[in-house]
């Protein structure tokens, strides 16, 4: 009778970290949950105030109530993200978190970030997606956020003459690279060519996030371009670069059914599966030993099945909630931890390999396209 | 699809007026800026007036100029108004010289 409470309270205990079985797509749901813990640690909480500096003027006449509007926003915050943390009635969690962050912004102008308004974006529309549909609207959302940054830098005859690129780099950011090529040379042909490229960038990504056969590509641009943009830059824009990359988890199609995994008994294969064993609180992979004696490989039967080595080992992590908390948690303890040039370079590093782990996917997905079968993405 | 059509709005209105929020407008100009602040002689130190406006004093800006001298025009018109406040607001944006704003009283 103990066993089975504690077994209860267990089960109840792990939720946070599953994705599977509401009526939200796993990705989706698993996009929400680092969101929020996102939100907590850039202390979105703690800037909720009473009205200070509206948007809507007449917002200020709720100031004759101290605290309310706050206690308003503040509890819209907590019960969404309890719930959703919890699995509990997630889209309608997703629409109060969305409000929460609309209304906390719409009450202060000066907490108004981009970065914080995608988030609420983005929840509004997950809470509006259906599981059995893909997340168009967020894919459209994306577009709009990539094409929305196009136009205002297209009207901008700073960005065509390459005079915003060259302040930014030369005297904001005093970037080594840029800052040597223009002491040698005192033109701005290379800011004038970042400028183009990143808008180029920016339209590329844009167009193909709206059409369903290219954002396998936009995907990929977007994964490249941020990682090139950080680790020219050293800046992630507040917090709109995680931001994006984490939008990207709610693209990631994950298992319907359960994945069987063989695998060999190299020294490799059984540390792997003892991290998927850690990472995959869902128990979506059935993980046995080979038959097959002196096999190293690793296989797999059902939906994973078109997938062998390196690509099926991201495969399996990207379909675990755990990689993604783990990834997360890295990013913030290098925020926390470290400063400066440590920061930069640890940072650097992380973006970095998680390219390069991903990159048999993109490779793999490229060859699949061009042989003309179906995908996943 | 209406929500995003209303972004979509938001994008080309912010086309016709000198503010960008809400229409995925960052870094489309760098803009180094210093807020000051003085009440009755007294010069406002930085953390004085970050408290005062809920931002920095002094830094870059990555979006519009005009979203600080906004937040600043509409403090300055409400809560600080009986402060007779002189603010004066020192901005180079895109390193092409520097400019004093100062809101409208």
């Amino acid at each position: 009778m103990e066993n089975l409470e504690a077994n209860k309270i267990i089960k109840f205990l792990s939720l946070p970290f599953k994705v599977y079985g509401t009526s939200m797509r796993p990705g989706v749901l698993m996009m929400c949950k680092i969101f929020i813990v996102l939100l907590i640690a850039h202390n979105f909480f703690g800037s909720i105030t009473d009205p200070f500096i509206p948007f809507i003027s007449s917002l200020d006449n709720l100031n004759e109530y101290p605290k309310l509007l706050e206690s308003i926003i503040k509890s819209l915050f907590i019960i969404g993200s309890a719930t959703l943390v919890f699995n509990y009635k997630v889209r309608l969690a997703a629409i109060f978190i969305a409000c929460s962050i609309f209304l906390a912004i719409l009450t202060s102008k000066p907490i108004f970030r981009n970065h914080l308004f995608i988030i609420g974006c983005v929840y509004f529309l997950s809470g509006l997606s259906s599981k059995q549909e893909s997340p168009w609207l967020l894919f459209f959302q994306l577009g709009l956020v990539y094409l929305g940054a196009l136009l205002n830098k297209l009207t901008q005859i700073e960005w065509w003459s390459g005079q915003f690129m060259h302040n930014w780099l030369f005297v904001a950011l005093e970037n080594p690279v840029y800052s040597a090529w223009y002491q040698s040379t005192s033109n701005l042909i290379l800011a004038k060519l970042i400028s183009y490229a990143a808008m180029l960038a920016e339209l590329l990504i844009g167009i193909c996030l709206f059409f369903p056969k290219a954002r396998f590509y936009a995907i990929a641009m977007i994964l490249v371009f941020h990682t090139i943009l950080f680790s020219f830059t050293g800046e992630t824009f507040g917090y709109f670069m995680e931001d994006i990359l984490i939008i990207l988890i709610a693209f990631k199609e994950w298992p319907k059914q359960l994945v069987q995994i063989e695998y060999g008994l190299s020294n490799f294969n059984v540390r792997l599966v003892e991290l998927i064993k850690l990472l995959d609180f869902d128990k979506r992979f059935v993980l046995r030993k080979s038959s097959e004696q002196h096999c190293n490989a690793i296989k797999a039967k059902g939906e994973f099945k078109d997938f062998y080595g390196k690509t099926l080992i991201v495969h399996i992590l990207l379909s675990t909630s755990g990689f993604y908390m783990l990834i997360l948690f890295i990013e913030l303890g290098i925020r926390y931890f470290f400063n400066n040039v440590i920061e930069y370079w640890l940072l650097f590093i992380l973006f970095w390999v998680l390219l390069l782990l991903l990159s048999p996917i993109v490779f793999n997905c490229m060859k699949i396209k061009h042989l003309n079968k179906s995908h996943v993405i | 699809m209406t929500f995003l059509i209303l972004q979509l709005c938001s994008v080309v209105y912010a086309r016709f007026i000198p503010e960008k929020f809400f229409c995925w407008a960052p870094y489309d100009e760098h803009t180094n800026y210093q807020i000051k602040v003085n009440i009755n002689g007294k010069d406002l130190s930085r953390s004085e007036i970050r408290s005062r406006y809920n931002y920095l004093s002094k830094g870059w800006e990555p979006r519009s100029i005009d979203n600080i001298f906004s937040l600043v025009q509409q403090y300055e018109t409400t809560y600080g108004k009986a402060e007779k406040a002189d603010v004066e607001i020192l901005y180079n944006t895109n390193g092409n010289g520097w400019k004093i704003w100062k809101p409208i009283k």
